[in-house]
């Protein structure tokens, strides 16, 4: 405590420093006169006793000094004086002031507000106590990209039965959801759960409760619990709804709980409900569509429970070869699977703004400096009266860290803005995609981000020019010349220049790399013409639409309807989307070929679909034909391959008429079509299409191809919809461009923000470039009168200023750039679409820009200076 | 008169100022006094040192100071020690026995 009284008594000295100058004096002054009493008393005479007094005592000026050093604001006393001294020199300087805060609040407002969506999506998206006992289990399949594969029901039976590891393992799948009874009914983001979720996750309900254990038998499972948001946006935030009814895919649940705001696991989550283990659910193996999150228990680690789980996974294997062979399990951190997806880009992001920050901080050193000339005589001054340099150079720190500290205010409110602009145009889905994303905003641990930034940016662009300027050779300043100091300041600011102009050409390359990247991705064909479709998902809720016959019926019906609007040129139904959120996968057989062993069996897109897909979505059908109405649930069993199979399976012969197995029946190829892509950034697979007549789903997808821009007939289909069955709603109404442009969307923003940066990186280095010309120039202004005088023609001079000096700096700073930029290239190697090593055309074009600006930011003040007369120039001091 | 001077460590002063102001509230020529006069004339006190060593003890809050009026009517600032100041005595005076008591071992031995 001792150091906080101090503190405090500096504090309190620092405002009354008269009153303690004055206490000391008078201190001292009557010690001297008590001694001199003394003095007196031994005999000695007034005069000669106050003399020797006063001679024993020493200086008083000193004494008081001294004292005062010890009782005074020491300090921060200094710092108070440094402050206001910076302050007066900022305000007296105004041009480089508001040039240096307007640049370093840029760099330190784009720092700002990317630190706060990492921060929200990266560092902290989970708000779960005790986060690294939470781990997701996966199973694993032998091959690569396999890691992380959905998990069966029974296989999580077996693992939270046989595995010792955790408190609690629970169980979730996504349920597409249709709520009604409420105003509008709408389709919200369900997920069946084991009872136990919450207790995983740690999370205790903010109304209501929890479920019970046993609420996963079927008939006791009538119940959910809300989330937050959906409370409030659904059902008015109504603080009794805990009892009252939701109507959930046509069936009534009770509301039993109400989540605290802020969980957002599973992702997107809006609704939970009891998984029912019916028998059937319990034993089934095969069907991987359920992830699994557990808690671990105290002093498990995850190789602990990995372990553990591989043994069982063993043993499962052995009792159930025919789905479980080569099954294995993975476990892994929660965190780190949430951010798995966007990690990288984020982090990447993040080097980036790191970058342009140094950039801005090398050329507001440069500005630093070309002030610091001005005030040699200033800083000479005060260095001959005696302040020692380490004094000089905390001035001027100070005065950077007022500069920076300024440039972060502003800075953070240009965070603030920024941030706000990001959330508007990410589209809606990435609050599904991204946990974390709502509570997005600069919050106080930005704030202390920024401050630390700012601090630390202060220091570091003052610190160099500061040292440089705390050593003027004091002769020659004071006598006006034009000191030898010049050459060290100019060394300085050149190789400032160097650097900003070697980072501009990272940063550059890799805004160019992630161009070229966003145009190969567009370049991908996907095997479908995503002009002019509209797409909108349907759940027919089993509870009122019980078998296949009445969900045919409504699709039936759907379809004729859709057809017959006038801007509709055709339409058809489809279980999932290409290149869409969803994706179904399935093992098939193959006639005429030899059932593969367990596995190794042969997988593929499993697609269900009605007739006139293919044409709807403007992908070719090669052999063969559509599915037709005559395609019914009676006839014989038919599927359409892509080539990709054909061409695997069957290379030489004819795919029509050869058989397909699966679900346990015989399948007769009668048409082969064009590949689709099922996923933008995997390779095609070998894909079939079932007639959905024959296979009738409850969720299906509407595309229908239109004649006008396709959302503008949303409003018709949505009515006709409504006038086969009111309560239906749809969802996830989209063009199909915009399916597409999901998958892009990231590289394209990514290209976008990095070009952005690498624009602004470029104007920083281009007017670092021009001032430190500006200067060395005029350096040598008599020089140069000098020869031209001498018959020196203006072409010669330029070709010595421009080249020699200016494009000098350039060459350095390009060469080692490039190096950088090599080396970033191998680092993005890994992430980038399409991108190789060494983009030489992407390397040549940005050095070319950069060498062309330096160039001009050179030229123009040479030109300038040849153009002055020569006489005027040899006058020039 | 020539007295044999002993040399005074830094910490060593803080703790007679303290010591001497347990005695009762002293100015500060009082307490260069008063430490000559419990040594019997052996520890003598420049005031270059006592000011300095007074004020940094004063803002440590061992010690406090006023105003006050001597026996001979001069106005003078008296110290007293504080709380805080007797336990912070306490500590170095038993510092100062176990180093004293130290010394004393090496000593001894031979």
């Amino acid at each position: 405590m001792e150091w906080f009284n101090i503190l405090m008594a500096r504090l309190r000295a620092l405002f009354r420093r008269e009153t303690v100058l004055r206490d000391i004096e008078e201190e001292l002054r009557v010690h001297v006169e008590m001694e001199t009493e003394t003095n007196i008393k031994r005999g000695a005479p007034p005069d000669e006793a106050r003399a020797a007094a006063l001679k024993s005592f020493g200086d008083p000026s000193r004494k008081t000094e001294l004292g005062y050093d010890i009782r005074g604001g020491g300090w921060l006393e200094t710092l108070w004086q440094d402050l206001r001294y910076g302050a007066r020199m900022l305000v007296k300087n105004s041009g480089f002031t508001l040039i240096a805060i307007i640049t370093l609040a840029l760099a330190i407002g784009a720092n700002s507000a990317i630190f706060s969506i990492i921060n929200a999506t990266v560092f902290k998206p989970l708000p779960f106590a005790n986060l690294d006992r939470i781990v997701m289990v996966w199973e694993r399949a032998p091959g690569p990209g396999a890691e992380r594969n959905s998990v069966s029901v029974a296989n999580y039976l077996d693992w939270r039965e046989q595995s010792n590891s955790f408190v609690n393992l629970a169980i979730c799948m996504y349920w597409s959801a249709n709520l009604s009874g409420i105003d509008t009914p709408e389709r919200v983001r369900g997920y069946q759960v084991s009872p136990n979720l919450l207790d995983a996750l740690g999370v205790k309900v903010a109304l209501g409760r929890n479920f019970l254990p046993d609420e996963d038998q079927p008939g006791k499972d009538n119940v959910v619990i809300l989330t937050h948001g959906l409370w409030q946006r659904s059902f008015g935030g109504d603080p009794n709804v805990v009892g009252r009814t939701a109507n959930v895919n046509g069936v009534a649940r009770t509301i039993i709980g109400v989540m605290p705001p802020e969980v957002d696991f599973p992702v997107g989550v809006e609704l939970l409900a009891p998984m029912a283990m019916t028998p059937e659910t319990m034993r089934n193996r095969s069907y991987h569509t359920n992830q699994v999150v557990g808690r671990l228990k105290e002093g498990v680690s995850v190789g602990q429970a990995q372990s553990d789980l591989d043994a069982i996974a063993g043993r499962l294997e052995q009792q159930y070869p025919n789905t479980n062979t080569g099954c294995g399990v993975g476990v892994f951190p929660i965190l780190e699977d949430a951010v798995r997806e966007y990690k990288t880009a984020m982090l990447m992001i993040m080097a980036t703004v790191a970058f342009v920050l140094l950039i801005a901080c090398a050329n507001v050193a440069n500005l630093t400096l070309a002030r610091a000339t001005g005030r040699t005589k200033e800083v000479a001054l005060r260095l001959a009266l005696g302040a020692s340099c380490g004094r000089i150079i905390r001035q001027l720190l100070t005065e950077s860290v007022i500069l920076a500290f300024m440039g972060g205010t502003i800075g953070v409110l240009l965070a603030r803005w920024g941030v706000e602009a990001f959330k508007a145009t990410l589209p809606e889905e990435a609050a599904g995609m991204m946990p974390g994303y709502n509570h997005l905003g600069v919050n106080s641990r930005v704030l202390v981000f920024t401050l630390i930034v700012s601090v630390v940016t202060g220091i570091l662009f003052g610190l160099a020019p500061a040292i440089q300027a705390s050593k003027p050779d004091l002769n020659e300043t004071l006598k006006d010349g034009v000191g030898r100091a010049g050459v060290g300041r100019h060394r300085l600011r050149a190789a400032l220049v160097v650097a900003e102009i070697s980072m501009s050409l990272v940063l550059l390359t890799g805004a160019g790399l992630l161009m070229k990247s966003f145009l190969m991705v567009l370049k991908i064909n996907p095997g479908v013409n995503t002009d002019n479709v509209l797409t909108m998902g349907i759940t027919l809720p089993p509870a009122k639409y019980e078998n296949d016959a009445r969900r045919r019926a409504f699709y039936d019906e759907l379809i004729r309807r859709a057809r017959s609007l006038p801007g509709v040129e055709s339409a058809a139904l489809i279980n999932n989307l290409p290149l869409g959120q969803s994706d179904s996968s399935s093992i098939f057989l193959v006639e005429g070929v030899p059932d593969p062993p367990p596995g190794q069996q042969f997988d593929g897109g499993y697609r269900v679909c009605t007739p006139d897909y293919f044409k709807t979505m403007g992908a070719p059908v090669v052999r063969g034909r559509e599915f037709t109405e005559a395609d019914t649930a009676d006839s014989h069993r038919v599927i359409i391959v892509n080539e990709t199979l054909t061409k695997r399976f069957w290379p030489d012969g004819d795919a029509l008429g050869k058989h397909i197995g699966f679900a346990n029946s015989r399948w007769e190829v009668v048409g082969v079509v064009g590949d689709v892509k099922r996923q933008m950034f995997r390779p095609i697979t070998p894909d079939f299409y079932l007639p959905l007549a024959q296979l009738t789903l409850e969720t299906m997808t509407l595309v229908a191809r239109t004649r006008t821009p396709p959302l503008a007939l949303t409003a018709s289909i949505r009515s006709e919809i409504q006038t086969i069955d009111r309560d239906q709603p749809v969802f996830d109404v989209k063009a199909m461009a915009q399916v597409a442009d999901r998958m892009v969307m990231p590289f394209r923003a990514l290209g976008a923000l990095m070009s952005g940066f690498g624009v602004f990186a470029l104007t920083l280095a281009a007017t670092g470039i021009y001032g430190v010309m500006a200067y060395a120039v005029s350096q040598r202004t008599r020089e140069i009168g000098v020869r031209m005088a001498l018959g020196a023609k203006r072409g010669a001079i330029l070709k010595l200023l421009v080249v020699k000096q200016g494009m000098g700096m350039t060459a350095i700073g390009i060469i080692i750039g490039l190096a950088g930029s090599i080396g970033l290239a191998q680092v993005l190697k890994g992430m980038l679409f399409g991108v190789n090593a060494i983009e030489w055309a992407i390397c040549a074009g940005v050095t070319l820009l950069l060498a062309f600006v330096s160039l001009s930011a050179c030229y123009l003040p040479a030109r300038r200076a040849t153009k002055v007369d020569p006489m005027v120039a040899l006058r020039y001091e | 008169m020539t007295k044999p001077k002993a040399e005074l460590l830094q910490g060593t002063l803080d703790m007679l100022i303290l010591k001497s102001l347990s005695l009762g509230p002293l100015h500060g020529y009082g307490i260069i006094q008063r430490i000559r006069q419990l040594s019997d004339e052996l520890l003598e006190v420049e005031q270059g040192s006592l000011y300095p060593a007074v004020y940094r003890i004063e803002q440590r809050g061992w010690i406090s100071s006023r105003w006050g009026v001597t026996e001979t009517g001069r106005r003078a600032k008296f110290y007293r020690l504080t709380k805080a100041g007797s336990k912070q005595l306490e500590t170095e005076e038993e510092s100062w026995d176990r180093l004293a008591l130290a010394i004393a071992k090496v000593r001894k031995a031979v």
